[in-house]
This record gives C-alpha cells, structure tokens and sequence, in this order.
C-alpha cells in the first residue's frame, strides 16, 4: 500500500521529482471526527502531492473521505495530524491570500444576485479584482458558455448552467488552486461529459492546478494525470493510478486502449485491491 | 417543513424556479410593473371569491329568513352613507394607534434580535420574553396600563405594539438563523468577516421571514388598537363597535366591522406589496405562511430529554424578575398602593378569589376546547373536500390564507349582536377564530405528499379513499397538529374577548367585573392566570407538535 505505486506500466516521474515539483501536498495527514462515542477516523495517514498545473482526482466509495480532504486542504477544517501545504504554505494564509477556489457539490448560489453578482461575489468579499492578468467577470462568464446570462437569476438557469457560474465565481480571484467536490454529481450523464470538457478546456485555459472530487471512475480517467484511489473508512490512498492519454482530452479518447486500461486500473483499485 | 406546496394564491406568480427553464431563450430580469401586474393578478381570484359572497348575502337576507341582527349589504352601506365623516372620525385615531404601534413594535423587535445575533445566549431568554407579549390577554392590558400610561393615545399605541411584537421578533430570528450550511461553508470559503457573512448572506436570506412577521404583525397592531378601545375611548373604531352593539344598530355594526377587516387587510396588503417590490428572487413561499411565524421550532431547540426542571428554569428566572421589576416600577413612580397592586396584593387576591379565579379559567378552557373541536370537525371536512374538489379549493383557498393571516377575532361583537350572550356566542367566536389556521395547513398537510406517491397509489390501482387513509392523513398529521397548535393561542384568545363581551362568564367576564368594581388586586390576579395559561398551552401544544413531528418524520423534522 505504498502511496506512490503506479499500476500503469511505465511512470513517466520518479518519486523524487514528484517530490520537487510538488505543488499540492499533503504528508502523514490524518482526520478524526468527535462523535457520541469517542471518534471516527475519517483520513488515516494521507500522503499526497500534485504539481504545479496539474490535475488530479481523489476517487472512492461514499463517506472515505473523499470531501474532507478537499476541504482540509481549502482550510474550511483542520487536520487532526499531518501537515499540508499549498505552494510550500499552509493552506490558511492560501485561503487568505484567496490562492484556492472552491467549486461545491451544490452550486450555493446566492438566489437574489443576478449571474454577474455571484461571480463578483469573491471580489466583493475580499475587496479585491483578479488584476491585469486575470479574467474579468464578464470574460469568465463568457468563457463559462454563460454570456447573455449575466442578469439571469438563479432560479432561471438549468442545474448545469448553474454549475457553470460557481465555476466561474472560483474562478474570479484568479486562484492557483481549483478544488472540486463533485461538482457534476447531481447532472445527467449527457451534461455531465460535456461539462468535463469544458472544465478541461478551461483548466487548461487558466493554468490553475485542480483536484476533483469524483465517484465517477469514467470522470476520473478522463479528466486528470493522477487518480488518488481512496479506500473506505478510514481513508487511506490505497492506489495512485496514472493515466496516460494526451491533452487536449477529447470524448471520443473514451474509446481507446489507454482510457480502457485507465479505467480497468481504477476499477480493480476500486473492487479488487482492497481485500 | 421541507415541502413543495404552494398555495394557489401564489400561482401566478414566478415559478421559474420549480420548471426545467428554456434554455434557448435569453431569460430578462422582470421589470418592476411586470412583478406588480403578476401580484395584482394574485387578488384577482380572492377578490371575486368575496364579491360573489357579497352578492349571495344579500340576496339572503333580502329572502328575510335570517333574524334582524344580520344586515345586508346595502344596509351596511346605507349605515356608511348616512353619514360618511362618523366613519373616518373613528377611523382616524385606530389607524394613527396601529401604524405607531406597528412602528414600535417593529423597531423594538428588529433591535432585540440583533442583539441574540451579537449575543447567541440571549436567544432563549428573549424568545421567552416574547412568549409572554404573546400570551397576554389584549383585553386585559388596558384596564392594567391605563394605571399608569393614562387613557389616550399613549395606552392604545402601547396595546398595538404589544400586538405587533412577537410576530416580527420571530419572523427576525427566524430569518438571521436562516443561511443553511453550504452557504455558511461559502461565506468560510470566501474568507469573508463577521460583518460580510451578515450584509452578504443573512440580511437577504432573512427578509422573507421578517416580512413574514411584519404581515402578520401589522394585522395584530390594527386588533391592539381595535380592542384596547372595547375598553374605553372618545374616538375609534373599537368604541364604535361597542357603541352600535350596545345600542343594538345591526346596520351599524356590520358596516364598522367590514370597515375594520377593510383596513386590516388594506394594512395587510400595502406590506405584502412592498414585500413584492423589496424581495425580487423566488424563494419558496410555503415556508414562509403566517403560521410558521407562530412556530417556536427550530429557535429554541430544548433537545431529546426534555428536563422539566431545563425546560422551567428561564420561566421562573423571568417571573421572579418581573416580580422585582413591578415592585421597582411601583416603588420609582410612586403609584398609589390602590391604583397598582403590587405583586403582594395580587397574591392576596389569588389566595382570597382562588376558587372564583379557577371556576371562571375551567369555563374559559372548556369554551376554548369546546370551540377548538367544532372547528377543527369543521376545518378537516373542508379540507378534504378541497383535496379531492380543486376547484373548491382554487375559488376559496385564497380566501382563507387572506383570513388566516388576519386576526379576525375583532369581529365578536358581531357574533355577541348575532348569537345572543349565551355560551353559544364564545364557542362560535373560537370556531371562527381557530378554523382558518387549522383549515389552511390540513389542506397543506393532504397536498404535502409527494407526486412519486400519488403515483404508486395510482400504479396499484388505489382509489382517492386509500391514498387518503395511507397516505394523505399520515402526511398531514405534522401539519394538523401545527394548526392546533397556533389555534390553541388563538382560541383561548377568542374566548376571553367573548366573554369580556358578553360578560357572562370565564375570565374574560372576571376581568370585566373586577375593573368595574376597581378591584385591581383581581384585576392583576387574574391577567396573570390568564397569561400564565396561555404560556402552559402554548408550551404544551409546542412540545405535542414537535414530539409528533419527530415520531413521524425521524429526528430530523
């Protein structure tokens, strides 16, 4: 159960280049919660590390852990040990510094802001705009597949639409780091794909690195580089999958050899690794 | 109360939220007059519910079946035209009391939950205190204050703002404890300070529950003022009422009576319609009806054990400072002795008149449960009738959310000029007084079920009497025992502002008796025995209802 094996034939870095140009990382990183009788143990000796502009996703069965992780490394909770660091800080002067965006599982708009004003809404809380290099609200918007949106309400968009506009409120600080928890979990399959696309087009777009939060071994392949298999509780990394296909992903790479070995990997990770 | 009904007065309104939007078409912002004509579309249904009414009472009493006491329209009518200056004249002085009263009662309200906001601790022993504003009978504030505030203006604006209070604190802290988790979890996301999460999140979150309590609150402060004048005033609508059923003038008092409902509801309307303008973004309204206001779920959470010693220990915290408070009053403003009871002298008088004060409670509680049974026989029967008959419910429905959300209980002088002085007359006033509530959130409960049920029914081949039987009654028990338990309040309320009336008998008819022969140690004795039953009924229906709602729908409900 080594946190750094590779199942897919030839890992392209050894461990210590992952270790230099790690941008994401967690070490010895444990969770417990207070419960009536005693604690659980949500994360057991998480050990982790993503670089700079990379994509990775955090996999496993429901209640491993999977969302607290994501929210220990945006310091929405403090890890009961271990230590994590994001670009070599620790994640609350990252939060503070507005480095991370949070895409949630429930897109938690604000129903009485127009499109526009929930994107603006980071920038009014921090006092603060993405400056010359970052998108305005309105670019992020247009490249959300939003424009023509911007005084919509809430209530008037589709689930995927209103997905898109979280994406793009994450966006609008010009974070270093996009952390998402499920974000297309509540969307049809159709929408869901499509959506994968674009967030992968946007990724690719903004240079930010992504950790996504996913039960969808499909989702898993074809969005990152490195899949974090996760057992159940408590979670630990019980594989590290790499998946070998080239960027830009497209749908139709869901066809080929390398997707179908990515995915094999994963599953056998998922159901068979275990016991 | 996680449900999707919602009433059908709101059904012309935006319900974007609830349909698949069309995507292909650019959705525009609602302008201003869009959302006004959508309101005003809304009133269209009620107000030619209330017209055809009108049409039929005439036409009923023109048959001449019923007794003189029940004028007509045009008699009412005639009443006003006689002379149109005598009902503005009383018209004036309520409407001045009200809005002032609203106005104080608002303000106070909205200050005091910003305080639990700052001071979390001071949530229980402030919604308690409100409890009691709450359960003070209104009838018998005047007699008692006038001692000290005088009888003018400055009592029956006080009264109004008595009226106004509760609804709107909780209406408040309903609405500031409102921001759900996730939205939380943002705001800690987005780093966001204490002052931001509350600008940002909870001041938009909260408005649709204060204006909530606002609706109701300015209903209650036009029934302050209204009452606060049965007990003695030059001007007003509520002397008015008196006077005409006093001088037995059925035109008379119907017309003072339509003139009331008329201003409660203009009153009504002119806060839901500002509601409309302020609150642009759909939220679910089913949430947010008069009679969650009344809901003390959710705001003092007293956890699974309920300790009897827990549960009385804020109560007799307040009591005992009330104590302290009254004698301090009383020794600063240098109150005669036999003006103001001090608290000795009321105790003297519980010792003394404790039978006489117990006899009249028991009439009062059996009158209010008496009433509370019709009622509810009543309110079910027309709730199942509007369940399987929509069209029943979309002609009347609307109707009765209007009167539910009105304290109707100022029309008993009417009831007291129709039914006589008897017992009757207090058990039809509590009738009316409880069955809208009740009526209101059984037709909710029936409808609460969700589609995927009605369909399994219909998949098994099940008629309307077996979802009834499995299905609707289950589902709407929770709801039914929230309308017991708003009307429990009410009915009790209705009773005593009966017997005040009548004055016959039960502790309204005591109080009446015990102001006339300025027996104010009575007087005291028994506004306290009044309130503190109130508070027991109100905690005991409270306890019934959510101990129910938790049976019935896990822990979480």
């Amino acid at each position: 159960m080594s946190p750094d094996t590779s199942v897919v034939d030839d890992p392209t870095e050894t461990a210590v280049e992952m270790e230099q140009d790690s941008y994401l990382r967690l070490r010895g990183v444990s969770k417990e919660f207070p419960v009536a009788a005693g604690t659980v143990t949500a994360l057991d000796g998480i050990d982790l590390s993503l670089p700079k502009g990379g994509f990775g996703a955090l996999i496993g069965p429901s209640g491993c852990g999977k969302s607290t992780m994501l929210r220990l490394l945006a310091d929405l909770l403090p890890p009961t040990s271990g230590t994590i660091e994001i670009n070599g800080r620790p994640p609350s002067e990252a939060r503070k510094e507005r480095q991370i965006g949070f895409v949630f599982q429930d897109p938690t708009l604000l129903p009485w802001r127009s499109v526009l004003d929930n994107v603006r809404l980071p920038e009014q809380v921090s006092g603060r705009t993405a400056g010359f290099s970052g998108l305005t609200p309105m670019e992020l918007i247009e490249l959300v597949g939003l424009a023509g949106f911007e005084d919509a309400r809430p209530s008037q968009l589709s689930g995927g639409m209103r997905q898109r506009v979280a994406i793009a409120r994450a966006l609008v600080l010009q974070p270093e780091v996009l952390l998402l928890d499920e974000p297309f979990g509540a969307l049809d399959e159709i929408t869901r794909q499509r959506m994968n696309i674009e967030l992968l087009s946007i990724w690719s777009q903004t240079g930010v690195t992504a950790l996504l939060v996913t039960h969808s071994i499909g989702e898993a392949a074809l969005m990152a580089d490195t899949v974090f298999v996760l057992s159940a509780r408590p979670g630990r990394i019980a594989e590290v999958v790499d998946v070998d296909l080239p960027r830009p992903r497209t749908l139709e790479m869901m066809n080929t050899e390398a997707f179908n070995a990515a995915e094999n990997a994963l599953r056998r990770a998922l159901f068979g690794g275990g016991e | 109360m996680t449900t999707t009904w919602s009433p059908p007065a709101v059904e012309t309104e935006p319900v974007a939220g609830s349909t698949e939007p069309n995507t292909s078409v650019a959705t525009t912002q609602l302008s201003k007059r869009d959302l006004l004509l959508r309101w005003l579309r809304g009133r269209v249904a009620p107000v030619g519910t209330a017209i055809v009414a009108l049409v039929l009472w005439q036409l009923l009493v023109s048959t001449g079946i019923p007794p003189s006491s029940i004028a007509s329209p045009t008699q009412a009518w005639g009443a006003f035209a006689e002379d149109p200056g005598k009902l503005w004249f009383h018209i004036t002085p309520t409407l001045s009391a009200a809005l002032k009263g609203f106005g104080i009662a608002t303000s106070l309200a909205i200050l005091v939950s910003l305080v639990t906001v700052v001071f979390p601790r001071l949530k229980s022993p402030v919604y308690n205190a409100s409890v009691v504003t709450y359960s003070v009978p209104l009838i018998a504030l005047a007699p008692v204050l006038l001692v000290w505030i005088g009888n003018g203006a400055g009592l029956r604006i006080t009264i109004a703002a008595i009226a106004g209070f509760f609804p709107v604190v909780v209406g408040c802290m309903q609405g500031f404890s409102a921001p759900g988790p996730a939205r939380l979890e943002l705001m800690d996301q987005l780093s966001a300070s204490r002052a931001q999460r509350f600008r940002l999140l909870t001041i938009p979150e909260s408005l649709p529950f204060i204006f909530a309590g606002l609706k109701v609150a300015a209903a209650s402060s036009v029934l302050g003022a209204i009452i606060s004048e049965w007990s003695g005033a030059d001007r007003g609508l509520g002397l008015a009422m008196i006077n005409a059923l006093s001088g037995y003038k059925p035109s008379a008092l119907w017309m003072i009576i339509i003139a009331s409902t008329a201003l409660t509801i203009s009153i009504y309307s002119i806060v839901a319609l500002v509601e409309r303008l302020v609150i642009r973004w759909d939220y679910d309204q089913s949430d947010m009806a008069a009679d969650t206001v009344t809901s003390s779920r959710d705001l003092v959470e007293r956890g699974p054990v309920l300790s009897v010693i827990r549960a009385a220990a804020p109560w007799v915290v307040g009591a005992v400072t009330a104590v302290v408070l009254w004698i301090l009053l009383l020794e600063l403003t240098d109150t005669p002795a036999y003006l103001a009871a001090p608290p000795p002298d009321a105790f003297a008088a519980l010792l003394e008149d404790w039978s006489k004060i117990l006899d009249n409670l028991l009439y009062t509680l059996v009158e209010a449960g008496a009433g509370l049974l019709v009622s509810t026989t009543l309110a079910l029967t027309f709730a199942t009738l509007f369940t399987v008959v929509p069209t029943a419910e979309r002609s009347l429905m609307p109707l009765a959310l209007t009167v539910r959300s009105i304290p109707i209980v100022a029309i008993a002088p009417l009831l007291v000029l129709v039914a006589g002085r008897g017992l009757r007359t207090a058990i039809v006033c509590v009738t009316i007084v409880t069955f809208f509530p009740i009526l209101v959130l059984a037709v909710k409960g029936f409808r609460s079920l969700p589609n995927e049920v009605v369909e399994l029914f219909q998949v098994h081949g099940a008629g309307e009497p077996d979802l009834f039987r499995y299905a609707r009654i289950p589902y709407a028990v929770p709801f039914i025992f929230t309308g017991l338990r708003v009307a429990g309040s009410k009915g009790v309320l209705g009773a005593m502002l009966a017997e005040w009336l009548t004055g016959n008998q039960g502790l309204g008819a005591l109080l009446v008796w015990a102001a006339g022969r300025r027996e104010i140690g009575l007087l005291w004795a028994t506004l306290v025995v009044a309130t503190v039953s109130a508070i027991v009924i109100f905690q005991i229906t409270g306890a019934t209802e959510r101990r129910i709602t938790r049976r019935m729908m896990g822990t979480t409900a």
